[in-house]
């Protein structure tokens, strides 16, 4: 499924297309950059914890798009509403997958942990074809999310601003946890070294568990508000798992600041390259992912 | 001895398949301390791993006041008391001194204001992250965290390595206080004859097997034994025994 622009641009023609454009992008793709930072952020952490290769994460990701849509089309739920369902709905489905599944395998061999987590992608992929049919899912956004909000001779779509709103709170939300709680500190101590954190008396398990769940709440909720950008078919977590990767691997696992850094890096570069050179455009990430990899092989904030 | 405060029999732990230590067992009452003494490689820390839980144990029983512990992941054998100080100090180097104390809080007598009484150079350096810290702070907030979870016994894992003489001192003085309050604790050491001196019992373990187990005293008096099995490098931290 070719993927569409992020938001159709909409040039108004008098003045300075150049600066027009310029903004557009910026705008269009730090919206885009902050969705993918939302869906990516909990395989960032849980990644640098438990140095757990869950390549599943946009099975979660993609559930969040489908409590959203039948939410909305078999019980009329308005689509902001749905959003903390998806979030909540998700989180509660990761637990008993992270308890039962995963956590035999956080010592296993990382080829063992691709493989599993592969088959469960496969296995989602079957599921949702068999529950909601192996089609796109129709899906229209509410009116006020499809308009533009003219500023100046800019020109920017309510959803683009939703998406950076909403962002940004979980952005603030994110580091405040993690930076300011007891809590965080936990999951920081367990990143930077495990065995000592076990060995000061924290319950690393039962820390990680809830970390699973928020992360993978937060990946379903980014693919319900990114259900108009990036669509919603079975299919999902297979083609969108490179971004995933990328993000986490261009941010360092374990650090939220590389994952933000890493997913707005990303959602620009995609956006100026679908904007600019339209043919070629997709191609700009991985040009991107290469040369910062190059540069840096632990990540922008990785640890050597 | 159902009822001493930790009591390890016919241990034998290693790492894979790897066998470290053998029929390692003692026992130790509530407040008591013991000196573990052997030669670089003879199995002390693989000793202090496997009462954390931390190593492959392969035989034997371990038990807190009648407790055993043997199967518990390591933060339960954290609630049941033990409080560990890494060889290596493991101090979360994203985490403040502050927060490096307060992921290891458990309720009781130490708390955080209590832990920067006793060690007033940490407490100007709260605010510093874990990666800022001299070797003697991480050492010191090792301890501190140990302390944090309250434990009934604490595992101090060579704290005076690589310590300039000054720090030293005042990190024997810091044990020796702990000791006057009550804190039992298992010091394994380079520092032969200051470990003796803060210590009422001492194994020595060669090869990863007990070699010698007795007061702290005897060896004092006779240091033939410790000549024998540790050298005389033990020499190197000759400071005179603390009258007990
Ligand atoms: N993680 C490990 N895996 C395999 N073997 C190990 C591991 N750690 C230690 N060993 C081996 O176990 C033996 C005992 O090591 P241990 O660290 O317990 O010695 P030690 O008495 O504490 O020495 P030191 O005084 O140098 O700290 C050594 O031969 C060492 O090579
Ligand atoms: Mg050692």
């Amino acid at each position: 499924m070719p993927r569409p622009f992020l938001f159709p641009t909409r040039i108004t023609p008098p003045v300075l297309p150049i600066i027009q454009g310029i903004v557009q992008v910026l705008f269009d793709g730090i919206a885009f950059g902050m969705l993918l930072f939302v869906m990516s952020v909990g395989l960032s952490i849980t990644l640098g914890m438990m140095h757990f290769a869950n390549l599943a994460h946009g099975v979660f990701a993609m559930l969040g798009g489908y409590v959203t849509v039948v939410l909305m089309h078999k019980a009329g739920v308005p689509f902001l509403e749905t959003l903390p369902a998806a979030f909540v709905i998700v989180a509660i489905v990761s637990v008993p997958l992270e308890r039962f599944v995963y956590r035999r395998m956080y010592s296993a061999k990382e080829l063992d942990q691709v493989l599993l987590t592969v088959g469960i992608i496969y296995m989602a992929i079957a599921a949702a074809a068999y529950v909601w049919g192996p089609e796109p899912m129709a899906f229209a956004l509410p009116d006020y999310l499809t308009r533009y909000r003219d500023i100046g001779s800019f020109s920017f779509s309510t959803y683009g601003a939703l998406l950076l709103a909403i962002g940004t709170v979980i952005t603030l939300v994110i580091f405040y946890g993690l930076e300011r709680t007891r809590f965080g500190a936990m999951i920081r101590a367990a990143v930077d070294d495990r065995r000592v954190a076990l060995g000061v008396g924290i319950n690393v398990n039962r820390v990680f568990t809830i970390t699973f769940a928020v992360g993978s709440g937060l990946a379903g909720l980014g693919g319900a508000l990114g259900i108009n950008a990036l669509g919603l078919d079975p299919s999902f977590p297979i083609e969108y798992l490179v971004f995933f990767l990328i993000v986490v691997s261009i941010g360092g696992g374990g650090t939220v600041k590389g994952a933000l850094a890493a997913a707005l890096l990303l959602g620009l570069c995609d956006t100026a390259g679908k904007y600019y050179v339209p043919q070629t455009g997709a191609f700009i990430i991985y040009v991107v992912m290469l040369l910062v990899m190059l540069w840096r092989p632990n990540g922008l904030f990785g640890r050597p | 001895m159902a009822d001493a405060l930790l009591h390890i029999e016919n241990v034998r732990a290693g790492y894979g398949d790897a066998v470290v230590i053998d029929d390692i067992g003692f026992s130790l009452g509530e407040g008591e301390s013991l000196a573990v003494l052997g030669r670089n490689g003879m199995g002390k820390t693989t000793l202090i791993l496997t009462l954390m839980g931390q190593t492959n144990l392969v035989a034997g029983r371990m038990s807190m006041r009648g407790v055993r512990f043997e199967r518990s992941p390591s933060n339960a054998r954290v609630a049941m008391g033990l409080g560990w100080a890494p060889q290596e100090r493991g101090i979360f180097a994203s985490l403040t001194v502050e927060e490096n104390l307060a992921v290891a809080a458990r309720a009781g007598h130490w708390n955080a204001a209590r832990t920067f009484e006793l060690f007033p150079s940490l407490a100007e350096r709260r605010r510093n992250f874990g990666n800022q810290l001299s070797g003697g702070e991480q050492q010191m907030l090792a301890i501190a965290r140990a302390l944090m979870t309250n434990p009934a016994l604490l595992l101090l894992d060579e704290p005076l390595e690589g310590l300039a003489p000054i720090i030293v001192e005042e990190m024997t003085r810091t044990i020796r206080k702990l000791a006057a309050e009550g804190v039992g604790f298992i010091l394994v050491e380079q520092h032969t004859q200051l470990a003796l001196g803060l210590t009422r019992q001492a194994i020595i373990l060669e090869r990863g097997r007990i070699v010698f187990k007795g007061a702290s005293q005897e060896l004092i008096d006779d240091p033939s034994v410790l000549v024998r099995y540790v050298g005389l490098r033990g020499e190197r931290g000759l400071v005179p025994a603390a009258p007990r």
